[in-house]
Order: structure tokens, then C-alpha cells, then sequence
């Protein structure tokens, strides 16, 4: 137990140290100086005890000569100042007793017996010598003196003294090592302290205090040197966990976000196929009335006006999807050219009045003071603008009333498209922009639509450098859409372009050349109509002789064609001079820069991008030949 | 310092002599009536033989280191056979003893130690001790009035016992020094002075 006392504390092993140390070595010093001092007494006492019988011998040796053991006894007597002597005698040299002394009343018998040569014996705590009384050469006699002999009181008196020796030793000692605790182990205390300290609060930036330059200062240094390290790591390693952390939730958000992405895809995808689908049934209907119907003109105009809205719908939708499928590959361009506010404004209004005043709506328009421009596509634009009235028509409620206002704020336009109908909940504004986000996600809704047309049309802004954001106060009261763009210089003169009607130009010679063989034909039957002549390939390399035959005006060229590509074709063209005064145009499903670059590179004057409507033909037909 | 002691210890054994005088005197006259025994003719012979030991001559008494001590016996015939006895093939300080017999005519001169025979009268005894005077000797008698005749030491019979008295100033007479460890061991020593 006193073991495990000591070995708990470095102090008390210390103390253990000074104490043990001072204790052997006093031992050791003890014992040496008793043997030492023991075999001193000894050779002493022998020594005196001899000197004493010599001079007895030599005083006595008359007496003995002349026999008088009177003097001889005198002689002895004065050994009665030695207390230790207890017996004296002088024998003759027959060995009979000339004379005796004793310094007690009792006699016992001598240690030794009488001899003629100097003789010495320690028998417990009596030492005896005989030494022989010689006169003339001769020994005559011997002196016999027994004494006390006090080793053992002399062993006592020794131990005694070492003891008080030992004990004072210790005591100094002991004040030694608690002097040394001070200053040894309280150093040491204060580590020990530090780092219990530390592994209590986990807290690595304590520092242990350094007290002197010794091996202890070392240990402190090194001590402190490896907090700080282990405080870099443990920050170190908090940090990594930290942004581990942080990267969880941001994948555990777009997990979630991806899921909610699937979902709106899988509504998109339900809602497409029935948007698609519904126009069908009409259109079926038509198709046999027109059958059916012979001669009657009425039902067989209705039947086309019908089966005319209907592929429109369908046409807007699948432009829709195109647009879609662009945006989410990243191929959604735009071309840009100064256009007027007010025209893009008007075309919009132009687009979605019948079905406002189907609705029953009231539509006011408020055009910007002075003639603005912006820098951007005046289809995309009219189409966002389109878009935005359409929403606002459908999610408000029969007889609302719809505001259409641009002005100018800054060097910016703002047009803001409002209106009294449903309003967004303020928790779906930010979610209105998405992409196949639907306010209403039942297919029993009123109004159709994909639920693009907003992400649409805020990309397409984005596109333009302006910002498109909504407004609502709430369910009920109304919203307001706002696009704000960057106002450009105008143009010195307006340009008139679209005012020309389409029938008013010249009949043209157009070369059609396309794999698909129903666009071909139907865009052919439609120019031919707009009274152009007409010719239409279904392969590159008939092209080639049926050009230098026709000699065309306008040749619109597909560009994915097997043999001979649209490139090399339009190469080839440029060639023969039946040809080479002709406007090419390419049509493809590529309109991106890049794709612009190898259209001009290869010869081309215009790029359209499928599907091409009638009308971007007629642009490139008004636009003129080749200058 | 045995000497000290002696002298004033000496003194009771002084008084108890002289109580014991008339004893000793009818003892000593009996034995001289009778002739002295073999074993005190014996003792005495040792102890002329020992003093030898403790007397300090003049230097011109013994002219060389092996020249021999000289016992001269005047008187009492069977004492010098004795000591002739006693020391042969013996030394004294490792010179060899020579015993000579003389008489009152004799010449004492090279002579160390005169024993002087109880047989020999008063006069005898003046006339010898006078003679040895003239040379350094110690002169030994076995009278009562040895002393005042001017010997320096006399036996005498005490107890028994046979001891002998000193005269320091006879000593000082006769050109000797006697040790100090004899005085310690003398019945009675005869002072020099008051």
C-alpha cells in the first residue's frame, strides 16, 4: 500500500530518493566507523593495558628481586586510579602469587595464566594481559591485569550517537527534498496539470508555463509544440467536417431537388401526352366531315378552321418542347438586331388578342412615350411578351382585366404585364420560373399549356441581359409580371419590314431540297400557291443537275443529307454560273454560332433553323437576290 | 615517585620496628648463638648477588666495558662459597661477577661490593669500612649498628623475613649512587641531612 502511495507521486519517489540515499550512506559510514573505532578501542586498550603491566613489571621488578610483596602490593595499588581495572596480580616466576590487587572485594580467576612472553585475551566484557617482569635477561616473574572492557557500553554509546546523527540527517534530508519538490517537481506539476487540463476540457490551446532551461524546460517546449500541432489538426479536422457537413446538405438539397425535377418531368411528360392528344379528336372529326361534307362550303370551312387552330396549338406546343429540349442543352441562341419596343409590343398583342377576347378579358394597352429600341430578337421578345399575356388571360378568371405597359426607367425599358386574376401564393413565386411548373397540377384545369412558358421566357430575357420577376400579393389578388431590359439607340430610319404583303412579290424560282419528303411537298404546294415556280429534290446528288437545269433564284438546302451533305452541296452550287448568283439558304436543326460559321463558309446566305415556318421563307424570298 | 611515597610511608613501619626492637634483638642474638642457617646464608648471597644491579660506580671503578664486578667477603666463611654458588656462569649487566675473600689486612682497592661478616667485632668493621672508604664500594653488614659504623646497607631479620636497611649518606661516603628502585624496596633508608 505505502508502495502504491510512493508510486503515485513523482515527489514522494524523490523524497523516497533523498531519504534512502542519505539513510545507506549514513549506515554504511556507521557501520565502517564502528568496525573501525571498535578495533581502535581494542588496540588501544590492549596498548594502555600493556604500558600499564610493563611499568608495574619495571617498578615491581626489585620487590619481586629483594621479596617484598608489600611494595609489590603498593606498586599495584596506584592502579586504583584506573577505575577499569578490576584485578592486578604479581606472580613469581614459579607462577605463585607475589602480589595481588582487585578493586572489588571479590577475586576471580585470572583469563590467563602466568608466561613469560607478553600475552593478551578480550573474554566478554573483560579484557586481561600478562606481561613478564625480565632483570637481566631473565624473566623473574610476570604482571597479571584483568580490566573492564566496554565495548558494549561503548557499542551502546555509539549507536546512540548515530541515531541522533541519522535522525538529524534525515530531517535535512527531508527539508532537501521538499526543497527540491519546489524546485523540481513543481515544473513538473505544472505539465502534468496542462495535460490533465487538457484531456478534461478538450481544449488544445492551453499552454503549459515554462520555469527554467533544464531537461524539464525541454519537456515543456516539446509539451507546448505538440498542443499546438495537435490544436492544427483537431481545427484541421473540425474544418473537413464542417464543410463535409455542409456538402451533405447541398447534395441531400439537390437529391432532393432531383427528385422534385423527376416528379415535375413525370407531370410534364402525363400533361404533354394529354396535351398533345386532345387536338387529335377535332382534327379527326374534321378530316371526316371534310369527307362527308362534298359540296358544302360552310361546313367544310369550318372544318378547316378548326383543324387549322388545332395544328397551330399543336405547332406551338411542339415549338414549345424544341425550345425546351434547347434550353436544357444549352442550344437556345438568339439573334439579335435593333428592334422597336413598340413593334414587338404590338406583335405580341397581334398574337394573343383572339384568345383574350375569348376569354372575355379587357386588354389595355399602354405603349412608352418615346420611341424606344432595345438590342435583341424581335420574334423571341414578342414571343415572351405573348407568352406572359397568355399566362395572364388563362389564370384569370372570365371578364379580368389585363394591363400591358412599357416605359422607360433609366436607361432601361419596363414592361410590365398585370392583372386581376387568381394571383401566386407567395411560397410558389420563386418556384413559378421552374421549368414544368404548373399553379394548377390537375389535368381538369381550365387552360392547357406545359407549364414552360414561364422558365421559357425568363431564360429567353436572361438571354437578352434583363431580368423577368413576378409579383403577387397573394391568392385572389391579381399579379404582375415585369421584364426589364437595356434601352438601345434606334435606328435613323424605320425600316417597314413585314409590312409588304407576301402576295404582292414577283413570281420566284425556288429549288427545295430536303429528305423530308411531306415538308417538301407541303412547303412546295404553299409557294406554288404564292404563285413561285417551284422545284423540289429529295436527294443531294439529283440536285446538283436538277440546279444547273432550273437555273433557281432561292434554293433552300436541308443540310443533314446521306451522299452529299448540305455544305458540300451548297459548294458545289456555287460553281456552275446557272447557280452561282443563287440565294442559298440552309435549313437545319443546328443554330448555334458555330453552325452559322460553317453555313456562311460554305456558301450560304441564310441559316434558318427547323422547323421553318412559311413565314421565315418569305422573309429570305422578300429580302431580295443575292447582292 | 617510589621513593616519595616510601619515605612517608615508611614512618608507622619505622615506629613498628621499634616496638618490635626488644623481639628482634632476643631473635638475632639466637640466631647468632646458634650460627647462621644454609637458607639465610642463601637469601643473603642473592641479595649481595642483586644489588649489584641497582649501585652506580664511578666511572674509573670499571676501567673496561668486560671488566668484571668484584665481590670481596670478609668473615663469614661459608658466605663467599655461597655466592661463588649463586654466580656462576651469571652477569650483571653482562659483566661476569669475581668473589674474593679478605680480611682486615687485605688490600680493597678494585673491589665493588665488601660484605662484612657478623662474625667480624665493631672494630673490625670500622677498620674495614674505613679502609673501603679510600675506594668507591658498597659496604653490606648484618650487625644491628651496621649503619653507625658506616656501612650503607645492613641486612636485618624483620618478621622473619630478611630485609635490609640504607644509609644515603654512607653511600655518598663510600663514592656511590644506589637506584632509587632499591630504596623503594629497603626496610629503612637513612637520609642525608636533618
Amino acid at each position: 500500500m505505502i508502495i502504491r502511495y510512493i508510486q503515485r507521486s513523482v515527489s514522494r519517489k524523490l523524497m523516497l530518493v533523498v531519504l534512502a540515499t542519505t539513510f545507506l550512506a549514513l549506515s554504511a559510514y556507521g557501520l565502517v566507523m564502528l568496525i573501525y573505532d571498535l578495533r581502535t578501542y581494542h588496540d588501544a586498550w590492549v596498548k594502555d593495558l600493556t604500558t600499564q603491566a610493563n611499568i608495574i613489571a619495571e617498578v615491581s621488578a626489585p620487590a619481586l628481586e629483594f621479596d617484598d610483596p608489600q611494595t609489590a602490593r603498593e606498586n599495584l595499588n596506584l592502579l586504583s586510579t584506573r577505575r577499569s581495572i578490576l584485578q592486578a596480580a604479581i606472580y613469581t616466576a614459579s607462577g605463585e602469587v607475589f602480589a595481588g590487587y582487585s578493586a572489588t572485594e571479590e577475586r576471580s580467576q585470572p583469563l590467563l595464566p602466568p608466561g613469560d612472553e607478553i600475552a593478551f585475551v578480550v573474554q566478554g566484557d573483560r579484557i586481561a594481559v600478562n606481561h613478564p617482569i625480565i632483570k637481566n635477561g631473565g624473566s623473574i616473574g610476570s604482571v597479571y591485569i584483568q580490566a573492564r572492557y566496554e565495548a558494549r557500553a561503548r557499542l551502546t554509546n555509539y549507536a546512540l550517537i548515530l541515531i541522533c546523527v541519522m535522525a538529524a540527517s534525515m530531517s535535512l534530508a527531508l527539508l532537501i527534498s521538499i526543497w527540491l519538490q519546489a524546485a523540481l517537481t513543481r515544473p513538473l506539476f505544472a505539465v502534468t496539470n496542462v495535460a490533465r487540463e487538457v484531456m478534461q476540457r478538450r481544449d488544445f490551446s492551453l499552454r503549459a508555463e515554462k520555469f527554467s532551461e533544464d531537461e524539464i524546460g525541454i519537456l515543456v517546449d516539446a509539451f507546448n509544440d505538440m498542443l499546438s500541432e495537435v490544436e492544427k489538426r483537431a481545427r484541421a479536422l473540425e474544418d473537413s467536417n464542417r464543410s463535409l457537413e455542409h456538402e451533405m446538405t447541398e447534395r441531400q438539397a439537390a437529391e432532393r431537388a432531383l427528385l422534385q425535377a423527376d416528379r415535375r418531368k413525370d407531370e410534364f411528360l402525363a400533361t404533354l401526352a394529354h396535351e398533345l392528344r386532345n387536338p387529335l379528336a377535332p382534327m379527326l372529326n374534321s378530316l371526316r366531315i371534310l369527307r362527308l361534307a362534298g359540296n358544302d362550303a360552310d361546313q367544310m370551312r369550318d372544318a378547316q378552321d378548326i383543324m387549322e387552330r388545332q395544328l397551330r396549338q399543336m405547332v406551338r406546343l411542339v415549338d414549345d418542347l424544341l425550345d425546351v429540349s434547347r434550353i436544357t442543352t444549352g442550344k437556345l441562341t438568339i439573334s439579335t438586331s435593333r428592334v422597336y419596343v413598340h413593334e414587338v409590343m404590338r406583335a405580341a398583342v397581334e398574337t394573343c388578342s383572339a384568345f383574350i377576347e375569348k376569354c372575355g378579358h379587357k386588354l389595355e394597352v399602354v405603349f412608352p412615350d418615346e420611341t424606344l429600341c432595345v438590342e435583341g430578337d424581335s420574334v423571341r421578345l414578342s414571343q415572351v411578351f405573348a407568352n406572359l399575356l397568355n399566362n395572364s388571360a388563362k389564370y384569370t378568371n372570365a371578364g379580368g382585366h389585363i394591363r400591358f405597359v412599357a416605359r422607360k426607367v433609366g436607361s432601361d425599358v419596363v414592361v410590365e404585364i398585370s392583372d386581376n386574376g387568381i394571383g401566386i401564393a407567395a411560397d410558389m413565386l420563386p418556384e413559378i420560373f421552374l421549368m414544368f411548373t404548373q399553379v394548377d397540377s390537375s389535368l381538369e384545369r381550365t387552360h392547357a399549356g406545359l407549364g414552360v412558358g414561364l422558365a421559357l421566357s425568363k431564360r429567353l430575357i436572361e438571354l437578352h441581359g434583363g431580368t423577368l420577376v413576378a409579383e403577387s400579393e397573394g391568392i385572389g389578388k391579381g399579379s404582375l409580371f415585369r421584364v426589364t431590359l437595356q434601352t438601345a439607340e434606334c435606328p435613323d430610319t424605320a425600316e417597314t419590314s413585314g409590312d409588304s404583303e407576301p402576295g404582292s412579290s414577283a413570281s420566284r424560282r425556288i429549288l427545295l431540297v430536303d429528305d423530308n419528303v411531306d415538308f417538301v411537298s407541303s412547303m412546295a404546294s404553299l409557294l406554288t400557291l404564292l404563285g413561285h415556280q417551284v422545284r423540289t429534290v429529295n436527294d443531294s446528288v439529283s440536285a446538283l443537275s436538277v440546279a444547273a437545269e432550273f437555273a433557281p433564284d432561292y434554293a433552300f438546302l436541308d443540310i443533314g443529307m446521306p451522299n452529299l451533305n448540305g455544305y458540300d452541296l451548297a459548294r458545289r452550287l456555287r460553281e456552275p454560273p446557272a447557280t452561282a448568283r443563287s440565294v442559298l439558304t440552309a435549313v437545319t436543326g443546328w443554330g448555334q454560332d458555330k453552325d452559322r460559321e460553317l453555313s456562311r463558309a460554305a456558301g450560304f446566305d441564310y441559316h434558318l433553323v427547323k422547323p421553318v415556318e412559311l413565314a421565315r421563307i418569305l422573309e429570305v424570298l422578300e429580302a431580295g437576290p443575292r447582292k | 615517585m617510589g621513593a616519595v611515597i616510601r619515605t612517608t610511608t615508611r614512618c608507622p613501619r619505622w615506629l613498628q620496628w621499634l616496638i618490635w626492637l626488644p623481639l628482634l634483638a632476643s631473635l638475632s642474638l639466637g640466631a647468632m648463638a646458634d650460627g647462621h642457617s644454609d637458607l639465610e646464608r642463601q637469601i643473603k648471597a642473592a641479595m649481595l648477588y642483586k644489588f649489584l644491579g641497582y649501585v652506580e660506580w664511578p666511572e674509573d671503578a670499571l676501567t673496561t666495558p668486560d671488566s668484571p664486578y668484584v665481590i670481596a667477603v670478609a668473615g663469614a666463611a661459608d658466605m663467599a662459597a655461597e655466592l661463588r654458588h649463586i654466580t656462576r656462569d651469571r652477569t650483571i649487566n653482562e659483566r661476569p661477577i669475581l668473589v674474593r675473600k679478605v680480611t682486615s689486612k687485605s688490600n680493597l682497592s678494585r673491589v665493588h661490593l665488601l660484605f662484612i661478616g657478623d662474625d667480624y667485632s665493631d672494630a673490625l668493621h670500622a677498620r674495614l669500612i674505613n679502609m673501603a672508604r679510600e675506594h668507591s664500594m658498597v659496604t653490606v653488614t648484618e650487625i644491628d649498628r651496621g649503619l653507625s659504623l658506616g656501612s650503607v646497607i645492613n641486612f636485618r631479620l624483620i618478621n622473619d623475613r630478611i630485609g635490609f636497611d640504607i644509609s644515603l649518606a654512607n653511600a655518598i661516603a663510600h663514592k656511590v649512587k644506589l637506584s632509587a628502585r632499591l630504596l623503594g624496596v629497603a626496610s629503612y633508608v637513612e637520609t642525608v641531612g636533618p
